[in-house]
């Protein structure tokens, strides 16, 4: 199931623009997007997911169109959404909560649906606890519970929405997995800050910033154009200085070895690096290029 | 999509949520302590075994009934008062947003099974006086009259209390609700006219019951002059109003989201 987006513009009350004129091809599978606080991530998946209302623009959801009612009810029946503030009633145990979920999702043959719930609460590991109330869940084990509930519908469109943030690097893992498993016949859509997230799951994805998208493409894609660009300087302690962005330190006892970003002039120690994912969205974020020319720089279309 | 079955779905997990209540339990029954201290059910008692004004049991059972919805609605409206914002309290209220179910027939079963909940403790409160009568009586008629004083004297009241209690919440703070609820109840159905102060208690828009009571019940201790026409047309009002209400919050809410 592709997602077209066309021109999506969202300016919220108080004249806060939060996305400007997006455009965006999403494939089926896993699809990152990544960008900065406060980039638009967030904004374009709640209007995915309907909750809000975009200002301009069209988005088409398969063959579902997300500017009418009608479109926005039927993309709520193939979807699945796991935000990122996740809220449940506290009160209710997680059996309980992902049955109401199933209920408020259209399920209504009872057998079929606590099935469903049995089934689900074993992929995501707490049966064992589905009788306790939601409150006494710690943090991982309500992440779970979320992505158990967004999963209630059979969801052709999955969004989830900074799923790893808070989590232990084990549960990021284990989330990490369980999403790439489940991307087999649906569209994932992933939202994080955390490039890592990005680099170990998607092979598509697309960068925001400022409510604008400064590159759609492959991982691979977006490696490529930082190469040459990412160094590592070895000193006795004294950082080095230049047009460039330091993306780690690395105490070595005797000698300090950073790793840097940028377009550097060859000089005495620098030595050039294979760039990881992190270090190609540093050399994007930094360029700060406008969204035509970022488009047709970076675009592997 | 059956919308049916969301209703009685949610109208389910609402009564389910509000029934584990604990405070709404502890409430009730220090209620009821208070009662059988300063003599709730005694006094109804007192009534049937003195009977001063010679009511006949259906008169008795009318009176418990008109004592009980007296101040009891105050705790119904104050228990339900946070239904609806705690929705958005516990941020459920986005997640709900992105699933296909009706809003209407999810308002309808928040509305029904909270209500539902809440009218248990009342109801168990309410047997005590009945349980009272019954056994001074030893006559199992008396049940049937409780039946009919609550439908006609209480649940109308209760309807229209539990109405305003989910919405207005919708569009104040849930504590300012229940402060401006608390004074609504005294001014607007226990204040005399005859205290010179403009009062909704004396009108057929007052949920105490007082016109059903004295329309059907004749309430022969006089507190209330009312006709049975007079009592329809207070309970035609109370639900009328409580469709109306439910009603507008049904469009403000949409509306709200259509302006997300």
């Amino acid at each position: 199931m592709n997602i077209e987006i066309h021109q999506l513009n969202k300016i919220y009350r108080g004249g806060v623009h939060a996305l400007n004129d997006v455009d965006m091809s999403i494939p089926n599978g896993m699809f990152g997007l990544l960008g900065p606080n406060g980039a638009g991530k967030t904004t374009l998946m709640r209007i995915l997911a309907g909750i809000l209302r975009p200002t301009g623009g069209t988005i088409h959801v398969g063959t579902f169109d997300g500017n009418t009612e009608k479109g926005r009810t039927a993309i709520k029946q193939i979807l699945g959404y796991l935000p990122q503030d996740l809220g449940m009633y506290p009160d209710l145990s997680a059996r309980e909560f992902l049955d109401y979920i199933g209920i408020l999702k259209g399920m209504n043959n009872r057998e079929e649906r606590q099935e469903r719930v049995e089934e689900l609460l074993e992929v995501v590991t707490l049966r064992n606890v589905a009788g306790r109330k939601l409150k006494t869940f710690s943090g991982g084990m309500k992440r779970r519970v979320g992505i158990a509930q967004a999963l209630m519908n059979d969801p052709k469109l999955l969004i989830v929405d900074e799923p790893t943030a808070g989590l232990d690097p084990e549960e990021r893992i284990r989330f990490r997995n369980l999403l790439s498993d489940l991307a087999g016949e649906r569209t994932v859509l992933l939202s994080t800050h955390i490039v890592e997230d990005i680099a170990q799951t998607c092979r598509n994805l697309a960068i925001m910033n400022n409510g604008h998208v400064t590159f759609q493409g492959t991982t691979s894609d977006l490696i490529r154009e930082a190469e040459g660009k990412v160094w590592t300087i070895t000193t006795d302690g004294i950082k080095p200085h230049g047009d460039f962005t330091v993306v780690s330190t690395l105490n070595m006892g005797a000698t300090v070895q950073y790793r840097i970003v940028g377009d550097l002039s060859p000089r005495a120690g620098a030595v050039p690096t294979q760039p990881s994912l992190e270090d190609s969205y540093v050399w994007l974020m930094r360029e700060k290029r406008s969204p035509s020319t970022t488009m047709s720089a970076f675009s592997s279309h | 999509m059956n919308s049916l079955s969301i209703f009685f779905g949610v109208t389910n997990y609402e009564f389910r949520m509000q029934i584990r209540r604990r405070a709404m339990w502890i409430i009730f029954f220090c209620l009821a302590l208070l009662s059988s201290i300063l003599g709730g059910p005694g006094s109804a008692y007192r009534q049937l075994i003195d009977n001063p004004f010679n009511l006949t049991p259906l008169q008795v059972v009318a009176y418990w009934t008109s004592t009980v919805n007296t101040f009891i609605p105050i705790i119904l409206g104050i228990m339900l008062a946070d239904r609806l914002a705690r929705d958005k309290r516990t941020k459920v209220d986005e997640l709900f947003m992105t699933t296909p179910g009706a809003l209407g027939w999810r308002i309808a079963g928040k509305y029904v099974g909270s209500l539902l909940a809440t009218i248990i403790p009342v109801l168990l409160f309410y047997s005590i006086g009945i349980g009272v009568i019954l056994f001074h009586t030893q006559n199992p008629i008396i049940l049937l009259y409780a039946l009919e004083t609550f439908a006609a004297i209480a649940l109308p009241g209760l309807l229209f209390v539990a109405a305003f209690s989910i919405a207005c919440p919708a569009i104040m703070w849930v504590p300012l609700y229940q402060f401006l609820f608390v004074g609504y109840w005294f001014w607007g159905n226990l204040l005399s006219p005859a205290q010179g102060i403009p009062t909704l208690s004396a009108t057929i828009l007052t949920p105490v019951g007082s016109y059903m009571d004295a329309g059907f019940f004749s309430d022969p201790i006089g507190r209330r002059h009312a006709t049975a026409l007079q009592g329809v047309e207070s309970i035609v009002l109370l639900l009328a109003i409580t469709i109306l209400v439910m009603f507008v919050l049904w469009t403000l809410l949409k509306w709200q989201q259509a302006r997300q």
